[in-house]
């Protein structure tokens, strides 16, 4: 039994049409990333996980299983339990997740008095525990100072400590560190990877940077003005993408072991979600699209075991049109 | 080639504060040379002084043979616009809110007197250039993507026909498709124009498209300095740090003890250094030429 499920996930706000059926089953222990650009609805889909959408959004799932049981109906003061205890988040800019007031240490232990009912002075030992867990040197010193006097390397440290001191089932990562330089960037990954091995959790981590997946997850889904439109193991999926986007996200995307003259722009930019879309939404910058492509949503293939792409290219009668 | 900038034993200071630690380069005609450094290694206020935008403590710039002042008057500012230009990371607040797009684009123009009479003729060229429609001569800053909002200020700093374009983060706020556009806009104009650009970016694999040559920077001082080699046999213990941080599949995300401070005698990364030993922390490391124009701050090289 996965850890999480999530079937036919759609928010729509203001009358926009946002996240548009989006399917997600992470395993514990496993790391499932979630890759698209800005507005592809996947922070989104984040948020809508531990029910922190702004209120005037909509979100409407078919199933949502999570550790057993189903989250649908779940009311406001069942979730301020489950938050932070049973489902941890990490944001991607630390300075606005956190308290500038309130200093770094006391911030975290009060995520474990408000769940484990420990003592202060227990929680804050803890809290020092976790820090000192997470690297960082001299922590007795570090837990008593505020945000704005630690690096972002460290702020990140602190917000991921809050997140999984309560030992999460489940953790939401959202661009933790597009934020940070690529050696902290480094350190910060290695840091969530162990922790999800270790303590068996489950990692829903989202980025735009296919070297992070890479890196970090065994499972991808790729998302697109709110579709998932490929999904599957990650080594599968990214050496032999499936859908056009997946392929175009991939070859523009500088390397440092290509070094390419020019890279493989994706021309135009993803489509208003204010109107309504009939087909498939990216053909206006597919190269490949078919008539089909624009009047109907695709239907969904599996190219091979456990992957899942939507896109007309995988029809038997589209074979000749060269995947 | 013939040499446009150079700059001898530069040093930057904010109060305590060492931003720019005695840095020396050369930057020839048409050449991109590019920056790297985690954030507060001073390769933008490297960047910032050449425009003098921040004025230096120590050292010298030279450009086209002439040696910029020390603390820039009005006459000297205007004087280094028509000659260097900036790109900045952030594009929406690099502009006039309140002026459109075509604006934008004739303020340079008039400001240094080029093209006159003109101007409206070359702004409209130059937003075709740029791959921006016509439609959009009237429009807003806020109406306009982050992408095409860089390409407006990508269009601002060439449009006058600077000498050199500093370009200080352009893509690293834009998403990955629309940050190839950018990249591939700029590599072209460069090779167009032929002007010679200084790229200050925290991404390597970025940097090593544009770049003919890169300079590592580590706490304000400069590291090590190569061509393209520098990517594939990298000789700093720094730079290998940087490079092997890099995300790829099939390799260990490395650590490199990022949040051990800089130390404060003697080689500055000696405290991250796998390599460091004793003597490390004694003197500073000098910058040594070796062979194929590389040059490198080390004293552990083999």
């Amino acid at each position: 039994m996965s850890l999480l499920e999530v079937r036919d996930l759609h928010i729509r706000i203001d009358g926009h049409h946002l996240v548009r059926g989006v399917d997600l089953q992470i395993e514990r222990g496993e790391c499932l990333a979630l890759v698209g650009e800005s507005g592809s609805g996947k922070s989104l889909t984040a948020l809508s996980l531990m029910q922190l959408l702004p209120r005037h959004a909509r979100c409407d799932f078919e199933r949502w299983q999570f550790d057993g049981q189903s989250l649908l109906g779940t009311t406001e003061a069942q979730w301020r339990r489950l938050r932070a205890s049973r489902i941890g988040m990490v944001f991607q800019n630390p300075m606005t997740a956190l308290n500038p007031t309130m200093r770094v240490g006391d911030q975290i232990g009060e995520v474990l008095r408000e769940h484990s009912r420990c003592s202060a002075r227990e929680a804050r030992r803890h809290a020092l525990e976790l820090l000192e867990r997470l690297g960082i040197v001299n922590a007795a010193k570090r837990a008593r100072q505020y945000p704005f006097e630690l690096s972002g390397g460290m702020l990140q440290r602190a917000v991921i400590a809050m997140a999984v001191a309560c030992k999460p089932a489940l953790l939401i990562a959202d661009e933790p560190t597009t934020a940070l330089d690529v050696t902290v960037q480094a350190e910060v990954l290695a840091l969530l990877r162990e922790l999800c091995r270790d303590q068996h959790v489950g990692l829903l981590l989202i980025t735009h940077d296919l070297g992070v997946v890479e890196a970090m997850a065994e499972q991808v889904a790729v998302m697109y003005a709110g579709r998932i439109v490929e999904a599957g193991p990650c080594q599968a999926v990214l050496s032999q993408p499936a859908h056009p986007y997946t392929r175009a996200l991939q070859q523009a995307m500088p390397r440092l072991d290509d070094r390419r003259d020019s890279l493989l722009a994706i021309s135009g930019t993803p489509p208003d979600l204010s109107q309504q879309l009939n087909g498939c939404a990216f053909t206006p910058r597919c190269e490949r699209a078919m008539q089909i492509c624009p009047v109907r949503q695709p239907a969904v293939y599996a190219p091979s075991k456990a992957r899942r792409c939507e896109c007309w290219l995988w029809e038997p009668q589209a074979q000749g049109a060269g995947r | 080639m013939s040499q446009l900038l150079q700059i001898d034993n530069l040093s930057c200071r904010f109060g305590e504060t060492v931003a720019v630690d005695q840095v020396s380069l050369s930057l020839g005609a048409g050449e991109v040379l590019g920056l790297v450094g985690e954030s507060g290694s001073g390769k933008s206020t490297l960047g910032r002084a050449v425009c003098g935008l921040v004025s230096p403590a120590a050292g010298r710039i030279v450009l086209a043979g002439e040696v910029l002042p020390r603390h820039f008057s009005a006459r000297d500012f205007r004087r280094q616009a028509a000659r260097v230009q900036m790109v900045f990371q952030d594009a929406y607040s690099a502009m006039n809110p309140r002026m459109n797009v075509l604006n934008s684009l004739i303020e340079p123009l008039q400001l240094q007197g080029k093209h006159r009479g003109q101007e409206r003729t070359c702004a409209m060229q130059w937003l075709e250039r740029i791959g921006l429609p016509r439609r959009f001569a009237g429009r807003y800053p806020h109406e306009l993507s982050g992408g095409q909002r860089q390409r407006l200020g990508i269009a601002r700093a060439f449009i006058t026909s600077p000498q050199l374009v500093i370009c200080d983060e352009p893509v690293s706020a834009l998403d990955v498709s629309v940050q190839a556009q950018i990249i591939n806009l700029l590599h072209e104009l460069q090779r167009d124009t032929g002007v010679a650009m200084i790229f200050i970016a925290h991404d390597l694999a970025v940097v090593s498209h544009l770049a003919n040559r890169t300079l590592v920077m580590y706490h304000g001082r400069l590291v090590e300095e190569g061509d393209a080699a520098l990517f594939t046999s990298p000789q700093h213990p720094y730079t290998q740090a940087l490079i092997a941080a890099n995300p790829a599949a099939g390799k260990a995300l490395a650590n490199s003890g990022s949040l051990r401070p800089p130390a404060a005698t003697g080689c500055a990364y000696r405290l991250r250094c796998p390599k460091a030993i004793n003597d490390c922390g004694q003197h500073r490391p000098v910058v040594e030429e070796k062979s194929g124009g590389r040059r490198v701050a080390c004293l552990r090289l083999d």
